[in-house]
């Protein structure tokens, strides 16, 4: 069965750019806006990978690194955010984060990184 | 409002201010070696005077200290680090090691050189980025520092804008200084209708 995947970001944009990428290497995918969403489709389904932006509204993605590390999740995370401070990073890699691309992220990128924390 | 802006392209253009305010404040944390809050950035277009209730609403009769970086090029406009003067002095003293008392006028000198510093590596993170992003040149001028009250803020922001004015804005905290700003980008109307037309040619 194809693996699928959680995409939260707020930005239409940037969701509509992970699709687009992760439709190409022929993986399913769901969109989220927000950690509160992101958190309640994991909650619902399983995913192999959740790609997870940081600045989100009402739960961000940090938040939401939490709550999956208190549920000892094991679904992996890779973090793309804008906010590329390198306490940002360390905190991400602390709270269990597999990978980090700082925004804006390349296509390239995306998909070395997927296939690596996918393999 | 006569400009019509989808939802589609108004998120486009809050991400990569978003991007650009992300570069500025990895900046300002490896200057000041403590974490920067970030918020969501917003796209105001409004008038000037709009903008006056809700400066004057949001920093009252507060002192405020900022520096500008006038640009030109594929963009034209201003984007400017704004404090009121309790977090300038907080941030100057936490940068320069000296400790500042608010008022004191011999103090003025290192808090502005200090403030314009800081403000020039910042604004040039985030404004370098749109230079990345679009692959083209923006020139920059010397970034000035300057002062006012929250009632000639608009005034202080405005000055490419024309009437009509398209108006980034984003808070932030250093929340172990106890330090908070805003930082605002205005883009003179045909840059605007510039940025506009890039994301809805790459769509
Ligand atoms: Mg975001």
């Amino acid at each position: 069965m194809a693996k699928k995947i959680l995409i939260a970001d707020d930005s239409m944009f940037q969701r509509k750019f992970y699709a687009d990428v992760v439709e190409s290497m022929s993986y399913h995918y769901e969109l989220v806006k927000n950690g509160r969403e992101a958190l309640e489709a994991l909650d619902a389904g399983l995913y192999d990978l959740l790609i997870l932006d940081l600045l989100m509204p009402e739960v961000d993605g940090i938040e939401v690194l939490k709550s999956l590390r208190d549920k000892q999740s094991s679904v992996p995370i890779l973090v793309i955010s804008a906010n590329i401070q390198e306490s940002i990073k360390n905190q991400c890699n602390e709270l269990g984060a597999a990978g980090f691309i700082n925004k804006p992220a390349k296509k390239d990128k995306v998909i070395e990184q997927i296939q690596a924390i996918l393999r | 409002m006569s400009k019509h802006i989808s939802e589609l392209e108004l998120d486009a253009i809050t991400e990569i201010i978003n991007i650009g305010v992300g570069k500025g404040a990895a900046m300002l944390n490896d200057i000041t070696e403590y974490p920067i809050e970030l918020s969501i950035p917003e796209i105001l277009v409004s008038q000037i005077s709009d903008l006056q209730g809700h400066f004057l609403r949001k920093f009252n009769d507060k002192r405020l200290c900022g520096v500008k970086l006038k640009f030109t090029g594929i963009f034209t406009g201003s984007a400017d680090i704004v404090f009121d003067a309790r977090s300038a002095n907080g941030l100057v003293s936490a940068v320069s090691g000296q400790d500042l008392v608010e008022d004191e006028e011999d103090l003025d000198g290192i808090k502005a050189s200090t403030l314009s510093e800081i403000g020039n590596i910042v604004l040039n993170g985030i404004m370098g980025t749109f230079g990345n992003i679009f692959t083209k040149e923006i020139s920059f001028m010397i970034p000035s520092y300057f002062e006012c009250d929250a009632n000639a803020l608009p005034e202080q922001l405005s000055q490419y804008g024309g009437d009509m004015l398209i108006t980034c804005k984003t808070h932030f905290k250093i929340r172990k200084l106890a330090v908070s700003g805003d930082i605002f980008i205005v883009f003179a109307d045909e840059s605007f209708d510039f940025l506009l037309n890039f994301v809805r040619s790459s769509d």
